[in-house]
């Protein structure tokens, strides 16, 4: 697939001459406007930092105000509540239910996307039709089934659901991506007899690592922050992860909100860091142009 | 791009092999469709048909449920909270696939406008990060924005001297739209992201010469880009109709549906019905329900705005 950015490279000519004096002008403009809109969408994430290095008092009294020095002690409060043995149960379960997401779903959309069969269409729309289904709606009777699979309370219990609930985002999203992918690498391998597993896996997957990677960091996303389905399905503290973990703490510092949001920075900084890592092939991915219907 | 196709997209097809080729393509198929199908026929499919059947049960959730045919649907006609909720959900829903839609694409138009690759890429990276907080946290946050007492709003009222004449989401005529406020600029990370990705997918000497022959921005907007972002906002509309209508939150987090109930929305009333009351028939109806107005909605949307590129499908 050509990369998005290569268009834009051929016609400098055309982009510089349109993009002369009056343009400059915008420049400035979109600079200004972007700076602005960028602080209002940050201002979460700077009130939750500043929150956090509160205590009680300054909480009430100056909510919105820089208190100095900073309460560093919610950080150890929150560090002796057992966050990092919750912060291991998430790993696993988010490494667990990303992988179990990802090779279901890219098997599944390599076909939709480059095979023609019996029953395709009706078997695409049975996965489509996963996104229609309210997610409230299949709560308990998920919770029952957990129950009569003998599942409750194991780690099974989060992988599985969540394998099968990422499902259809993906399937979409990557049969997008693997019909961009120009035909002609297809034919010469199967002229030369490859089988399809091959092709899959030594021409379809190194081709479409950053959308994969895209997929997984946001099934990652969804999976950490999820909070409804731990709380349904796990009863042993042992196999906690991070958000549910936390929640209990809410009931012990009701009204103590330093150390859960130190909690809550904590907690968010696998992923904070998990992006600033592959932030490029996350970008890439997402600027593939697989998103979309 | 070589792959995209304008018009049908079985032109492809009369290319292929006989028959032969055709069942054991379809075996192929069928082999590596197994793991899918396995967790969505267990872990999807089968509650959902599980939560259908119970629609026409009277069931308290693990005793055994009693056929009642459609007396959940004739109960929910005459339930004042439920037709208030539907209300409700109407007006977000209709908030919601704006603010999915609109201003993600002007940042990304924005974006889009720099010169600077640099400065592009940071823009990039720097509207995608707020999306590793966790919802119920920049819930709480927007709480104590909210907090009618000390929160940002009153304080920043104060400063100027104003009289601040709500009490924000314990305002029952206001709650709503205080509600709907939250998440303000609404410029998502992802979807500005995905709109970028179509804009400069999009040949620019077309756009470029647009400009060059007097077209001002805005008519470029309106008649070149978003035609040819037809497919992004396909997506992200679908997506933000479900999130909509299915969405409750925020409700749970913060208002609980109130005051009175001024925000309950029918997944939260479900959802109340279900754990609260033990009335799993009638949260199962309401469920169904919702399930309905999705589908038809999205059923609707798919035909009205088919996009006009479409890969291969092969």
């Amino acid at each position: 697939m050509t990369e998005a950015r290569g268009l834009s490279d051929l016609t400098p000519l055309t982009r510089r001459l349109s993009g002369s004096v009056d343009l400059r002008r915008v420049q400035w403009l979109s600079h200004a406007i972007l700076i602005v809109l960028l602080f209002l969408t940050i201002v979460p994430v700077i009130l939750l930092l500043l929150f956090s290095f509160k205590n009680n008092t300054q909480f009430y009294n100056q909510r919105f105000e820089l208190t100095l020095p900073l309460y560093v002690d919610n950080y150890t409060r929150a560090w002796n509540a057992d966050i990092g043995k919750y912060m291991l149960n998430s790993m696993l379960y988010t490494v667990g239910g990303v992988a179990l997401t990802l090779v279901p779903a890219s098997l599944s959309a390599y076909v939709f996307a480059r095979l023609r069969f019996f029953g395709k269409e009706v078997l695409f729309y049975m996965v489509l039709g996963l996104l229609m289904i309210p997610g409230v709606l299949t709560l308990i009777p998920s919770f029952i089934l957990i129950i009569d699979l003998k599942l409750l309370s194991t780690r099974w219990a989060f992988w599985l659901p969540y394998a099968a609930g990422g499902q259809a985002f993906a399937i979409l999203v990557l049969r997008t991506s693997f019909s961009g992918l120009p035909e002609d690498l297809f034919e010469s391998a199967r002229v030369d007899g490859a089988r399809e597993i091959r092709i899959f896996w030594s021409i379809v997957l190194p081709l479409s690592l950053p959308i994969l990677g895209t997929l997984a960091l946001l099934q990652a996303n969804v999976i950490w922050n999820d909070l409804i389905w731990p709380l349904t399905i796990n009863t042993n503290p042992e196999l906690k992860p991070v958000m549910a973990g936390l929640m209990i703490f809410t009931g012990i510092f009701r009204t103590n909100f330093g150390p859960l949001f130190a909690g809550y920075v904590l907690a968010s900084l696998p992923m904070i860091a998990l992006f600033a890592f592959t932030s490029r092939l996350f970008i890439r991915g997402l600027m593939s142009g697989a998103i979309r219907m | 791009m070589s792959a995209i196709t304008t018009g049908s997209s079985r032109s492809r097809f009369a290319l292929g092999g006989g028959s032969g080729r055709l069942l054991r393509n379809s075996l192929t198929a069928y082999v590596f469709l197994i793991p899918t199908f396995a967790l969505i026929i267990v872990f999807s499919y089968y509650p959902a048909f599980s939560a259908l059947y119970h629609s026409f049960t009277d069931w308290n959730g693990f005793a055994a449920p009693r056929f009642i045919l459609f007396d959940n649907f004739e109960q929910m006609v005459g339930d004042r909270i439920m037709v208030a909720s539907l209300r409700n959900m109407l007006i977000i829903s209709i908030w919601s696939l704006l603010m999915a839609l609109v201003p993600p694409l002007i940042v990304a138009e924005l974006i889009d406008s720099l010169r600077s690759d640099r400065a592009q890429y940071w823009y990039r990276l720097l509207f995608v990060v707020p999306i590793v907080v966790p919802l119920v946290v920049t819930l709480y946050v927007w709480n104590f924005i909210y907090d009618p007492d000390i929160g940002l709003v009153k304080s920043i009222f104060d400063s100027f001297g104003w009289e601040l004449n709500t009490r924000m989401l314990g305002d029952f005529n206001n709650a709503l739209y205080f509600l709907m406020l939250i998440g303000f600029p609404f410029a998502s990370g992802v979807n500005v992201l995905i709109y970028l990705a179509g804009l400069q997918n999009i040949d620019q000497e077309v756009r470029d010469s647009a400009e060059l022959d007097g077209a001002t921005a805005l008519r470029r907007v309106f008649y070149i880009d978003l035609p040819l972002l037809k497919g992004q906002i396909r997506l992200l509309g679908i997506l933000a109709l479900i999130g909509g209508i299915q969405g409750f939150q925020a409700q749970y987090v913060l208002t609980d549906g109130g005051p009175g109930y001024a925000t309950m929305v029918p997944g939260l009333w479900m959802y109340r019905q279900g754990y609260n009351y033990a009335e799993m028939g009638y949260a199962s109806a309401i469920g169904t329900v919702m399930f309905i107005m999705i589908l038809i909605l999205t059923i609707f949307s798919m035909h009205r705005f088919r996009s006009q590129t479409e890969y291969v499908a092969e």
